[in-house]
């Protein structure tokens, strides 16, 4: 059975839900106290993960940390049409590691604004919403190309990838940090495509399209 | 010539999908802009008039949008109320309309006034070119800088004309160059908020399709480049 | 920027979360415009002090309903009292507290309202097509409270413990402009509630802090589930209030378009200018 340490308002975790969801399978849910009770910290949970973050995957005695890791894990492993994450395919697989690490530049920015403002993590809250225009508008200018180009994903096959629900939850919830989506019409299209994706459920903070 | 009642391009209309909701300000005033699957485009006040939510987190559902916090539907081209589901079949009073603003297509683009009627004041929606629609629009480019710095560096930059003359400031949101490689370019300003502007540009000429993405490619460069140098420089 | 109300200056107000002061030791927020901070004062001692961080001058601090309450003028009424909070065969929990850039006065009518629930708590407290809104009485109290009876609503998922869709009765009462409670029908235990308050903290006019408190009949529920629950129903309603505007909630009837259903939320609106709370709204003009 796959376990899955959660934090219900976590972005990094809810993106491992939704592939959970869309790729059909059962798991079992271990919520943590991540607010207001720090429980991510605690030392049973730094047992678990050092860094003391959620999302923790387990699947058996196999455990996993770090949302981008887990999303590759699972999609190797149990998408067995092989389109989340095309192995087989080096261009595909090195453009799906290319936003992958993209997305952390997204929850350092985006992400962290909206702990400051929600729920108080201590931080300069000014300098990650800035910080966030920077992904934004590489983002916005790649989606508005890609469209152009008659493709409606981040990577290129004519499929959405683990790439897209990688940087997804913390654009969906930018506003949250006071980062407006005005500026990125492109993202803003791109957003509604994702959560058209058939299997698609939300988190709360995302609107479903 | 007041502002309010000048039309101002809102967004390229093919980037106003079906079954999606622009969202976007003029002047300060927040807009939802939305296609209806019989191709009518709207543009309402970004607000419900129930609860004040905006209309943009809603939904289109191709002849009408639907509010995200009570499900209230309004009518694409009236803005009738058409359900209020708390009530459901009991018909909303008729006064109750999502708030509409003068929305027209025009040159590949969709034009916006705030106010006025009938011809208004200022040119017609679109570049003025008379019956020869732009070429080739390009991607429009969001700055935080206020239109009028905005313009002003366009028309100083932009130009490089063959002849060496500068571009032309047609009219405070306006600027049309020749551009050596490009052409003829035509930009106009979307004037977002007060610090806040939109370029929306388009070549005169459409480039061979062979060469499509390339010129989208080193237009947008260019365009973002001196972005970056407003942005940078704060002030014109 | 409005000063703030005497009827707000002289109230306590929550300003935070126990759980949440005791896993940092202190805090600093901001009550109406006010900057402050709260501080365990020794390890272990259950104790806590509040002070101003402009002017350091100490503010009075009582701990209650899993809350530090504190207050920047002379409270001249105790903390509301809500006996269902001291039933010892209920589970006591805070819910997590969660910031809100919109009027603490939107989020407590939002708590009020029914006829959002499919839409905004699909699947959970509403799914389309039960979106009917039945009429229900809303009175002003003798004590000057309001409290909206009768309301039912059709509910998916109402609560943790629930297993199918129900019938849900609910009352709802406004204690104080910044302080809302609701009685929820349990699915268990017909003849008695379940009741969750929500303690707004008014930290500017255009932000707020939502800090709930549950007590719900146990029946086998777990601080845990509860609050992740909470948190969920919770930040649902977040993005909804936050693309309300005006962020400030305008008294003047006219302003926004209500409907049958919007009863509690009118008598709310004009309860709070009879009260003279102009702190987070938008006044009617005279
Ligand atoms: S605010 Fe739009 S339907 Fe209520
Ligand atoms: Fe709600």
């Amino acid at each position: 059975m796959i376990r899955l340490y959660d934090y219900v308002l976590s972005g990094n975790c809810y993106k491992i839900r939704l592939l959970l969801s869309l790729l059909g399978l059962e798991w079992e849910t271990r919520w943590i106290d991540f607010h207001p009770k720090r429980e991510h910290k605690s030392e049973w949970f730094l047992g678990l993960n050092p860094l003391g973050q959620v999302p923790v995957l387990e699947d058996g005695d196999f455990r996993l940390r770090d949302a981008q890791a887990i999303l590759v894990y699972l999609a190797a492993k149990h998408d067995e049409r092989g389109r989340w994450y095309p192995a087989g395919d080096p261009r595909t697989l090195g453009e799906i590691a290319q936003w992958l690490a993209f997305a952390d530049g997204i929850t350092a920015t985006a992400s962290a604004a909206r702990l400051h403002d929600g729920i108080f993590f201590e931080l300069d809250a000014d300098r990650a919403r800035a910080g966030a225009n920077a992904p934004f508008r590489v983002l916005d200018e790649h989606l508005w190309f890609q469209e152009q180009e008659g493709r409606e994903w981040l990577c290129a096959p004519g499929h959405p990838t683990i790439a897209d629900l990688a940087c997804f939850p913390y654009v969906a919830l930018s506003e949250e940090g006071g980062v407006s989506r005005l500026p990125y019409p492109a993202i803003r299209r791109w957003t509604d495509r994702v959560k058209r994706i058939p299997g698609f459920i939300p988190m709360s903070g995302v609107l479903v399209a | 010539m007041s502002r309010e009642r000048r039309w101002f391009p809102v967004c390229r209309g093919e980037e106003a999908v079906p079954r999606h909701i622009v969202h976007t300000a003029l002047l300060g005033q927040e807009l939802a802009v939305w296609r209806a699957d019989d191709g009518t485009v709207n543009a309402w006040e970004n607000r419900c008039p129930h609860r004040g939510v905006r209309l943009s987190v809603g939904t289109n559902l191709g002849d009408r949008l639907k509010c995200r916090y009570h499900g209230w539907t309004y009518a694409s081209g009236s803005g009738q109320c058409l359900e209020r589901p708390a009530h459901p079949g009991e018909a909303p009073p008729r006064i109750v309309k999502a708030r509409r603003f003068g929305c027209v297509e025009s040159d590949g683009y969709v034009w916006v006034r705030l106010a006025g009627e009938g011809a208004g004041d200022g040119p017609a929606p679109g570049f003025g070119r008379g019956t020869a629609p732009p070429g080739l629009t390009l991607r429009s480019i969001h700055v935080w800088a206020p239109a009028a710095a905005v313009a002003d560096a366009l028309a100083r930059h932009a130009g490089e004309a063959p002849d060496g003359s500068p571009a032309e400031a047609v009219d405070p949101y306006t600027v049309r160059s020749a551009h050596a490689e490009a052409g003829e370019i035509l930009y106009a300003m979307q004037p977002v908020a007060d610090d806040e502007t939109i370029i929306h540009a388009a070549l005169a000429e459409a480039p061979p399709a062979s060469e499509r993405i390339a010129v989208l490619r080193r237009e947008n460069g260019r365009v973002c480049a001196l972005r970056d140098a407003i942005e940078a420089s704060g002030s014109p | 920027m409005a000063e703030p109300d005497p009827i707000l200056v002289n109230d306590w107000h929550a300003v935070v979360e126990l759980d949440f002061l005791a896993s940092r030791g202190s805090f600093e927020t901001v009550l109406l415009g006010v900057p402050i901070e709260i501080a365990e004062s020794g390890e272990g001692s259950g104790e806590v002090r509040v002070s101003r961080r402009d002017t350091h001058a100490p503010l009075p601090a009582r701990i209650r309903y899993g809350h530090v309450f504190t207050s920047i003028g002379q409270p001249n009424r105790d903390i509301v009292h809500f006996p269902e909070c001291h039933e010892a065969d209920r589970i006591h929990v805070t819910g997590g507290s969660i910031a809100v850039h919109v009027s603490g006065l939107r989020a407590v009518e939002n708590f009020l309202d029914m006829g959002h629930f499919p839409f905004v708590h699909t699947d959970y407290l509403g799914v389309e097509p039960h979106t009917e809104v039945e009429p229900y009485e809303v009175t002003v109290t003798e004590e000057d409270e309001i409290l909206a009876t009768k309301c039912r609503f059709f509910q998916p998922l109402a609560s943790p413990s629930a297993d199918g869709g129900m019938m849900v009765d609910y009352e709802y009462r406004v204690a104080r402009p910044y302080t809302v409670c609701l009685y929820k029908s349990n699915p268990i235990e017909p003849e008695r509630w379940d009741f969750i308050v929500l303690f707004v903290q008014p930290v500017s006019e255009e932000r707020c802090i939502a800090h709930p408190y549950l007590s719900y009949l146990a029946h086998n529920l777990d601080n845990e589930t509860n609050r992740w629950f909470m948190q969920l129903i919770f930040a649902q309603d977040k993005p909804i209030l936050e693309n309300q505007l005006p962020k400030r909630l305008p008294l003047d009837p006219r302003a926004e378009v209500p409907a049958r259903s919007d009863a509690s939320s009118l008598s709310y609106r004009r309860w709070l200018a009879a009260q003279g709370v102009t702190y987070g709204a938008i006044p009617a003009a005279a």
